[in-house]
């Protein structure tokens, strides 16, 4: 009784009907037995996830979808102190999630530490079948189930383990750097497949030693039959509007689009065709802060929007989010004039965020800068 | 003794007189020219408030006054100041030293009204030519009404106080006149001046011997007008024009100017006081030899001029009065239990009643202002003896009941011992002689007391319980939860930091004891500075006479005491964003940000808002400044992350310019409320950032172990209470079971319903709110059944249920 986004998700590569082509390189590339870093790169909610998912499972065999999911803590001695790192990882037999983002400014700890260590160690499969020498047995399906000391699953090819990291462009550049050497160095071992939203924001040196594979978002119109695909699945009639404005309001994110309609679903069933979409709170918030910013420029209402700001930061929206999202609700009802600074401004102060500690106040400063163009903008065309 | 470096004290009674009249503060009358036939009203009621007595008046003037209740009282020159109650018996003592001084020729010295006088007679021709001011011809006398209206502005609230005076650059410096020449004289300043910054101006009068206050009142007798002067203090001033000029600053620089230093003509030399000039003589004189001579030579001056008798005490003094009829009634009262009735001040009878019951008082107050001093020297004016103190530095555990070793254990026991003895007090009690009325208990340091001092207060709380000698309490801060035993069973007694003018009195007795030429506004200003503790400010006094022999009031105006001292961060955030600020350099601000290069920048962010910045005109501008200011804050954020983050420490400096000083520099001025909701405090702000972190990562950990994405939060927060909902008791087993999927136990499901669940709106519904209680304790039934456990976590019910298996066997 799972979510419909996790109930619907295309299990193997053959399955995928969006990002198809990239499927069929991607099992191309890894029919041979072998596969290269891989490096997923797109919005969210595009099917990096799924794809390296299926991608997996096209290494491993179905062993690879038993997951267990874990709380670790890592004790990791710095030349003058020990500190304590604590990850959720997700691991199977053949690999082992993580997101060392989570680390904070810590992650170039982990990154040394944790994943060089798990790296250096092969998998106990890997060591199984150098023993045996048994290569490219066909896919089973009991194998996996086994516990680690146990017996080799005969459907594994592959000598490697994959640590599969999210969200490699939220690391630190410093972190990123220090993947760079436990890429080359352990990669008889190990894999790395790696997932993140921004290229831009991943170092060339890891970029140039993976292979990347763009997950583009899907267009509104495969969003559109994918949602009635899942509708139809669940035996639900879906009105064609009602799945048009799903598709619409979900941003071309199709794990949004399934929240959406199984929220959709419990609020009202049968469909009504103007039945109410609910966007997530977070971005109604932020709608309420672009309305009051451009309601009043004052000090008070520079108080308030702190306030506000962190309301969402305190429960954890990404502060890139709230910039990306702010500065559009902002553009939405300015003039051309000030759109191009308003941008400008809205990067630059990311850009400090990115380099900084504190969200808030490039956050606050962001939204000061923008009340007083605002202010001068309105006294000199309004009087 | 630790006590000893504790005090300090006054002189004799004499001097004491004699600084007070120095300070001048008294009412003079008019300048002759004009007499006016309202001023002795007037210095009337002002004598009447304060408690100095003048002595006799010897200038023409004061025979004006001579109607008048008060200076009539204390006309007798040899009368000391009315002694208060308590220092009676000080008075008393005084007598002698005070006798010796009179013999020793000092004259009367000049009463505060002589010294105005005087000082307005040396300046009368200067006076007299100053022109009379025309605030018509505002560009000629740079003289001008504030207009009503612009009250109004809130951009214009300070009115001449921080706008860039005119013609600072093309005028040239202020001239440098006598040091003692406006001694005794009044002073207001309003509007903007010519040349000069308002505090610019104030210290040039005060560099001058002269007061300035902030308001006219009939001890003012110089208005300095500026453009936009305040119309009520003008209004004030012209009612009072018998004794108020108003000038310009032309004119006041005319008067200084008229007495430049080497000027010999001074029309008062006769009327200069001898003792002022033996004090001048006593000033210049080396002083090294006669101190090195006297056996106290190499003593701290905290110690040398520690109080010997109650009169040199400085301040508190119905404290001190309520604490010695305490002692001289405690036998009495406690021991041979007669009715005493106690007589004093009505205003204190409720104190009065509760010295009376209790057998100790509990003395608190800040440091360095004599309390444990003034407690010994009550105690040996009483006639009690010994004085047995017990401080931090003793051992002060609880006894330990063992009699045996009797005064030579521990040295709760020997006090024990001591306050239960009744074969001492008893002894005495027969006498009735002030000579021997016993020992006494003083326990210093009371809030010193922990760890080795175990069981420290509820020993002492005992004692009193006890006790059949006085025990006096000692503490700094009588609000520490600790200390409410001991309150229970103690007279309270308050001190009080002495007023500023008191401490610069005494401490002018012990510059000139010690050689060092001190003007009364330098000690005023440092005895503000310090805060009331003389025993910093008496170190601070010696440690500058190792250098030099006068000191001057510009000597302490930017620099010295608190410079080296830590300022809390609220503080630091306070003078950068106010108008203090401006009078610190880069450099200086920058040090005070450096006390804590965290928490500043932190504060200075959460308020900056809240202030008005001076240099904005218009909304438009003001917010421009915040966007500036904002702007800084994020460099300074940015640098902290290289600090820390990289270890590139040479970047701090600019951490701290750009995360606070910078941002401080451009928003400063006056702090206002935001108005957000009623009655909300005009106060420094704590930073809301900790707090906020510290729920973020709380929130971040939860998310964390729920382990799922935080935007299927919402669809698992329906997917967890819709079949409740919808379906009652039969929706548990699908809520279970989606929990099971997910691996999601009973705490991620109160988290994602309660904690995790953002309410941004307020009208946010809990989606729980509606499923009845019997489901809801029927669901959590359900799941314990149901074990439902973390992944991670499953060796641990293993571990249970071998333990449970275990028993079971037992049982079996």
């Amino acid at each position: 009784m799972s979510l419909w986004v996790d109930k619907h998700r295309p299990r193997s590569l053959d399955k995928l009907v969006v990002h198809s082509r990239q499927a069929k390189q991607l099992k191309k590339l890894v029919s041979a037995g072998d596969c290269p870093h891989l490096l997923f790169y797109g919005p969210s909610g595009a099917g990096k996830k799924t794809l390296c998912l299926a991608t997996l499972r096209e290494l491993f065999g179905p062993g690879a979808e038993k997951l267990k999911t874990e709380q670790k803590t890592w004790q990791i001695q710095l030349p003058t102190r020990k500190i304590e790192v604590e990850l959720a990882t997700v691991s199977s037999n053949y690999h082992l999630e993580l997101s060392p983002s989570e680390a904070g400014r810590r992650d170039v700890h982990v990154v040394q530490e944790v994943i060089k260590e798990m790296a250096k160690t092969k998998s106990s499969n890997a060591m199984f079948q150098e023993q045996s020498n048994m290569f490219g047995a066909a896919k089973g399906q009991q194998g996996s189930q086994e516990k680690k000391k146990g017996e080799a699953p005969k459907s594994v090819k592959c000598t490697y383990k994959v640590l599969l990291i999210n969200e490699v462009d939220r690391l630190t550049s410093h972190a990123q750097h220090a993947l760079r050497r436990t890429m080359e160095k352990y990669s008889k071992q190990c894999r790395l497949v790696m997932t993140c939203t921004n290229l831009s924001k991943v170092i060339d040196p890891v970029q140039s030693r993976c292979v990347c594979v763009r997950v583009k978002a899907p267009k509104q119109g495969e969003m559109k039959s994918l949602v009635a695909q899942v509708a139809e699945k669940e035996r639900l009639t879906l009105p064609e509007t009602l799945a048009e404005r799903i598709a619409e309001g979900s941003n071309r994110s199709m794990r949004r689009a399934l929240l959406m309609l199984e929220t959709c679903k419990i609020n009202r069933y049968p469909f009504e065709e103007n039945q109410e979409i609910q966007l997530p709170e977070w971005e109604l918030f932020i709608k309420e802060i672009a309305q009051s910013i451009l309601k009043e420029q004052t000090p008070k209402s520079l108080f308030q929007v702190r306030e506000m700001l962190y309301k969402l930061l305190v429960n954890c929206v990404p502060a890139d989010l709230i910039f990306a999202k702010l500065a559009q609700e902002l553009m939405c009802k300015l003039d051309d004039e000030l759109k191009y600074e308003i941008v400008k401004m809205a990067a630059t102060f990311e850009h400090r965020l990115r380099l900084g500690t504190k969200p808030i106040i490039h956050l606050e400063a962001f939204v000061a800068k923008f009340m007083s163009s605002y202010k001068e903008w309105s006294i000199r065309i309004f009087g | 003794m630790s006590s000893d470096i504790r005090n300090f004290f006054k002189a004799a009674a004499p001097k004491k007189k004699r600084e007070r009249e120095e300070e001048g503060d008294d009412p003079k009358p008019k300048p002759k020219p004009k007499p006016n036939p309202s001023s002795p009203v007037k210095t009337t009621t002002t004598t009447t408030t304060t408690t100095r007595t003048p002595t006799p008046p010897v200038s023409p003037p004061s025979k004006k006054k001579k109607p008048l209740g008060i200076d009539i009282g204390a006309s007798s020159p040899s009368c000391p100041p009315p002694p208060p109650r308590a220092a009676a018996a000080a008075a008393a003592a005084a007598a002698s030293p005070k006798k010796k001084k009179k013999a020793s020729a000092t004259p009367k010295p000049p009463t505060p009204k002589e010294l105005r006088q005087k000082a307005l007679k040396s300046l009368k021709k200067a006076i007299d030519a100053l022109p009379l001011l025309d605030e018509s011809k505002a560009e000629e006398s740079g003289f001008s009404l504030r207009e009503k209206t612009a009250d109004l502005n809130p951009y214009n609230q300070q009115g001449g106080a921080e706008v860039e005076p005119r013609n600072r650059a093309t005028k040239g410096k202020p001239p440098r006149g006598e040091a003692d020449m406006f001694h005794g004289l009044g002073f207001v300043i309003t509007g903007a001046l010519d040349s000069l910054h308002r505090n610019e101006c104030e210290d040039l009068i005060k560099r001058h011997g002269g007061r300035v206050t902030a308001s006219v009142s009939g001890k003012t007798d110089f208005l300095v007008v500026g453009l936009d002067s305040g119309s009520s203090k003008v209004k004030a001033a012209r009612e009072k024009k018998e004794t108020c000029r108003i000038i310009n600053e032309d004119g006041l620089f005319a008067l200084i100017a008229s007495k430049e230093k080497k000027s010999s003509q001074d029309g008062t030399t006769g009327a200069l006081p001898k003792q002022q000039e033996a004090e001048e003589a006593s000033g210049s004189k080396p002083a090294p030899m006669a101190v090195d001579l006297s056996p106290e030579a190499g003593l701290l001056w905290v110690t040398k001029h520690k109080p010997k008798h109650l009169g040199e005490v400085v301040g508190n003094q119905s404290q001190r009065g309520l604490m010695q009829s305490w002692l001289r009634n405690f036998k009495d009262i406690h021991v041979l239990k007669k009715d005493v009735v106690v007589r004093g001040d009505p205003r204190h009878v409720k104190k009065q009643e509760e010295l009376r019951e209790k057998k100790a008082v509990l003395v608190s107050g800040p440091p360095g202002l004599g309390k444990t001093t003034c407690a010994a020297l009550l105690a040996k004016a009483q006639g009690y003896f010994p004085i047995i103190e017990v401080n931090a530095s003793d051992t002060r555990g609880k006894s330990d009941g063992d009699a045996k070793k009797g005064l030579n254990g521990k040295t709760s026991n020997q006090i024990r011992e001591l306050i239960s003895n009744s074969a001492l007090p008893s002894a005495a009690a027969g006498s009735s002689s002030k000579e021997s009325r016993g020992p006494i208990v003083i326990m210093d340091e009371c809030d010193g007391m922990s760890g080795s001092d175990r069981g420290g207060i509820g020993e002492v709380v005992d004692c009193i319980k006890n006790t059949k000698i006085p025990i006096i309490c000692i503490c700094n801060d009588k609000y520490l939860p600790k200390m409410k035993p001991l309150r229970n069973v103690c007279v309270e007694l308050d001190f009080r930091k002495p007023d500023k003018r008191m401490i610069a009195r005494r401490m002018q007795q012990v510059c000139e004891k010690e050689g060092l030429q001190a003007a009364p506004v330098a000690l005023e200003t440092l005895a503000e500075r310090s805060n009331g503790d003389l025993r910093i400010l008496l170190g601070y006094l010696q440690q500058w006479k190792l250098t030099r022999d006068t000191l001057t009031y510009d000597d302490v105006r930017g620099s010295s005491i608190d410079k080296d001292s830590d300022i809390s961060p609220f503080k630091v955030c306070d003078v950068l964003l106010g108008f203090e600020g401006k009078n610190y350099s880069i450099s200086d601000q920058l040090n005070m940000v450096f006390q804590d290069m965290d928490l500043i920048p932190l504060l200075v962010q959460e308020n900056y808002v809240n202030h008005r910045p001076q240099v904005a005109g218009n909304d438009k501008q003001r917010m421009k400044i915040l966007a500036k200011a904002a702007d800084g804050m994020s460099y300074g954020d940015w640098a902290s992350q290289v600090v820390r983050g990289q270890g590139e420490w040479g970047i701090m400096p600019y951490q701290g310019v750009m995360g606070a000083v910078y941002p401080a520099t451009y928003v400063r001025g006056q702090r206002e409320v935001m108005n957000l909701y009623p009655n909300e405090p005009n106060m420094t702000r704590f930073s809301a950032w900790l707090g906020k972190n510290s729920s973020q990562s709380k929130v971040q950990r939860e998310l964390r172990e729920v382990g799922l994405p935080s935007d299927y939060l919402p669809l698992v927060q329906r997917r967890l209470s819709q079949p409740l909902l919808d379906k009652g008791k039969e929706g548990i087993d699908e809520v279970v079971d989606f929990m099971k999927t997910y691996g999601l136990v009973k705490e991620d499901k109160d988290a994602i319903l309660d904690s995790l669940r953002p309410k941004f709106f307020k009208n946010a519904e809990d989606p729980m709110k509606k499923v009845p209680t019997a489901v809801k304790s029927a669901l959590t039934r359900s799941l314990t059944k149901a074990e439902l456990v973390r992944d991670w976590t499953v060796p641990k019910p293993k571990a249970k249920s071998k333990a449970k298996a275990k028993g079971k066997a037992k049982k079996k």
